[in-house]
């Protein structure tokens, strides 16, 4: 699943760095993900996941970095499960 | 008048379209009047459709011969996104136009330069008629067989509705176009929440996302409670037929998003024939205007596609059972007229506003000029880019600006600088932000000001700037003492040279390399250490070399000596000793605010009188005035700029002294 949410950054997050190269914490507002960029990250990952966040999720600490983008796709899954 | 013109036919005629000329410093600008087109091409007309709603501001491009029977409606994305495409879709329409499609770019109702706000009633409707109406003027003013509309987000959705509701659009491109509002709403409210640079919760409550009233501010850009609710009962699935003349119909994703599912049968159903394909480059053509980048593979496969529905040589294009009824029909909306000036009313003040024209060395540029029809007082304002936003203004403020100062009596000129907007020039160049601060830029102001005195309106001025917009009013007024009042809204420098900006950059670089945070990021790879020492060793070697032929100051020549070595104190001393006022504004973190203090001008202010500084918002990046709260204290800022020059004015210090 990293390596799909890199890849998705990369096609839609209009960064000026490879994803590939940060930390998995780094913060991708600070590397230059600007706010719209960051709305077509998040429909491009509904997308590619066939999945919805829900309006709670709809905040920008959600998708500040590739390790907590994943942890909320894991969440949506865990409660797609339950 | 300023010593350094040399001016040309000052009191020229209306013959030909030429109102007059002027050389500034060597470089011959000329004035046109309602000349109907603009750009070296000459294909391009800007135009108010008058329908049954407010006037809606269009710009017309002429197809190229041999002319194609499809002519082309271009439709606006909402907001932020408007403003940043909007120069791409200028050039989308010259491509358009140069492949034989007459093409037609409007301004939704409430948006850009047509009549209206975003609080007016009955937004959406009003969009849809915009819609409706403009492909009527088309068919019959364009010399089209047939309408094909290309809508962006919102724009693709009103012209859905407009076709499916019946208007005269014979194909339709949809690009990045949901199904139904809610999903729109979606997208404006998470990028409202992800305004990653709002301002802390001490602050005054920032507009964003659906707050208590129902309204919705997205990057500044404001929809109404009741526009809201509108767009959260659309849904194109759902709508109902009414006798849709559409027969083609091209669906792009975005970036390689797939289309919304809905979306094909919605099209099938009201009769046309759907193509389904991906549309690359939406992305990047979204961002910052200067960066904005064409699409150009899209442009290719709309005009393959738009080409493929044309009729073949000889075969007229056939009218269809709808068309035909529609035309038969006397409830049918009737065909919109075209003015080249739009008359409005705000405050319950009568206004005109139209295009003008100011031809020069940089191409044509483009302005909008608005003047009450009434009672005029003794001032003149000038507007000038937020950078390389167009004349509208950041979240429209000028539009908002120039209308209300007009109806106080002051007619109000914003202007598209060259590489800006509607005016000629390469917009890529605009990437470098050195680019911002060439000399030309401050000669195109001046001659914006010869201009306006030029139509006979006063030769007293207030001229308004955003970030470099502000470097070209102060330097306008240092050159130009006509100015009575600069308002110079966070500037990013007012005194530049490749030195000085140089150093600076070099400075930047070495505060950051100091900072625990910035080798966090370096270790996180969020900073690439060698690009940035790179850019450190050629901005050392830069200032090292040459020195001398570096210092090119690019300022007005007759104050080059006293701004040499103290630049920005200087220039607020040429602009005390010349009683010109200032209002200085920095909401935000502010670099130039940040450098005032460390220097200790602002604890100097009171050897400037005729300077006012204002602090507004002091904790976020706020440089383009995002927040709706910010933008209400910064019109009323603005505002009472003018209210005290206007007080200041020799009409009124007349008044004064005629009281008992």
């Amino acid at each position: 699943m990293t390596d799909q949410i890199r890849q998705i950054i990369n096609d839609h997050g209009r960064l000026p760095v490879d994803v590939g190269t940060l930390a998995a914490d780094a913060d991708l507002y600070q590397a230059g993900m600007s706010s719209l960029a960051s709305v077509n990250v998040m429909l491009a990952l509904e997308d590619h996941f066939d999945i919805e966040f829900p309006d709670l999720m709809l905040k920008p600490s959600v998708f500040e970095s590739v390790a907590s983008i994943e942890a909320a796709i894991s969440e949506l899954g865990s409660r797609a499960l339950s | 008048m300023p010593q350094s013109l040399e001016l040309g036919a000052r009191e020229g005629s209306l013959e030909n379209g030429r109102l007059g000329a002027v050389d500034i410093d060597g470089r011959h600008l000329e004035f046109a009047s309602e000349t109907p087109t603009m750009s070296a091409s000459q294909t391009q007309q800007p135009i108010y459709l008058r329908g049954s709603g407010a006037p809606v501001f269009a710009v017309l491009h002429r197809g190229a011969v041999p002319l194609r029977s499809t002519a082309v409606l271009l439709c606006p994305p909402f907001g932020w996104e408007d403003m940043c495409c909007y120069r791409i879709r200028r050039e989308w329409a010259e491509h358009l136009a140069r492949a034989g499609h007459t093409t037609l770019r409007i301004d939704l109702p409430g948006s850009g330069d047509s009549a209206g706000c975003p609080t007016d009633p009955g937004q959406l409707d009003a969009w849809t008629q915009a819609v409706d109406g403009a492909a009527r003027w088309l068919r019959r003013s364009g010399g089209a067989g047939q309408v094909a509309v290309i809508g962006l987000g919102l724009g693709g959705m009103v012209s859905c509705r407009a076709a499916l509701r019946g208007a005269p659009i014979d194909e339709l491109v949809m690009w990045s176009v949901p199904a139904n509002g809610r999903r729109l709403l979606r997208e404006l409210r998470t990028l409202s929440a992800f305004e990653v640079n709002m301002p802390d919760v001490e602050e005054p409550a920032p507009g964003g996302g659906p707050v208590d009233d129902g309204t919705l501010a997205a990057n500044g850009y404001l929809l109404s409670a009741e526009t809201v609710l509108e767009l959260e009962r659309l849904d194109l699935q759902e709508m109902e037929l009414s006798q849709p003349q559409i027969r083609r119909a091209l669906l792009l994703g975005r970036d390689g998003l797939k289309v919304e599912e809905a979306l094909p049968a919605v099209l099938e159903q009201a009769g046309a024939e759907v193509t389904v394909a991906n549309g690359q480059g939406y992305g990047a053509m979204m961002v910052e205007p200067q960066d904005a980048r064409a699409p150009r593979e899209v442009f290719e496969r709309v005009g393959s596609w738009l080409q493929e529905g044309e009729p073949r040589r000889g075969v007229s294009v056939a009218v269809s059972a709808a068309q035909a009824q529609s035309a038969a029909n006397p409830a049918a909306p009737s065909e919109p007229s075209d003015d080249d000036e739009m008359v409005l009313h705000s405050s319950g003040v009568a206004l005109r506003e139209r295009p003008v024209f100011l031809d020069g060395p940089d191409g044509r540029l483009f302005g909008v000029l608005t003047e009450p029809l009434g009672v005029r007082r003794e001032l003149t304002a000038l507007l000038l880019n937020a950078g390389p936003q167009r004349r509208t203004g950041p979240n429209r403020m000028w539009v908002e600006i120039a209308r209300r100062w007009a109806a106080s009596g002051v007619p109000t000129l914003r202007l598209d600088a060259a590489r800006i907007g509607d005016s000629d020039g390469d917009a890529s160049a605009l990437a470098r932000v050195t680019e911002f601060y060439k000399p030309g830029y401050v000669e195109q102001a001046r001659a914006a000001l010869e201009m306006l005195a030029a139509r006979g309106l006063p030769e007293r001025f207030v001229v308004l700037g955003l970030c470099a917009g502000c470097y070209w009013a102060a330097n306008a007024a240092l050159a130009d003492e006509r100015v009575a009042a600069v308002i110079m809204l966070n500037p990013r420098t007012l005194v530049f040279d490749e030195w000085r900006h140089a150093l600076r950059r070099t400075r930047q670089l070495r505060e950051k390399m100091l900072l625990a945070s910035t080798w966090r990021k370096v270790f996180n790879g969020e900073i690439k250490l060698a690009r940035h020492l790179e850019t450190g060793r050629t901005l050392i070697e830069q200032a090292a070399s040459t020195p001398m032929r570096a210092r090119k100051l690019i300022v007005a020549p007759r104050h080059e000596q006293r701004t040499a070595s103290q630049p920005i104190e200087g220039l607020f001393d040429a602009l005390r000793d010349r009683d010109q006022r200032a209002l200085l504004l920095f909401t935000g973190k502010e670099m130039l605010h940040r450098e005032l203090s460390r220097n200790g001008v602002l604890d100097r202010l009171d050897r400037w009188p005729n300077l006012e500084l204002a602090l507004v918002g002091t904790s976020a990046e706020t440089h383009t005035l995002t927040p709706l709260w910010l933008q209400r204290q910064v019109h009323t800022l603005v505002d009472q700029a003018l209210e005290d020059e206007l007080k200041r004015s020799p009409e009124a210090v007349g008044a004064s002294s005629a009281l008992p």
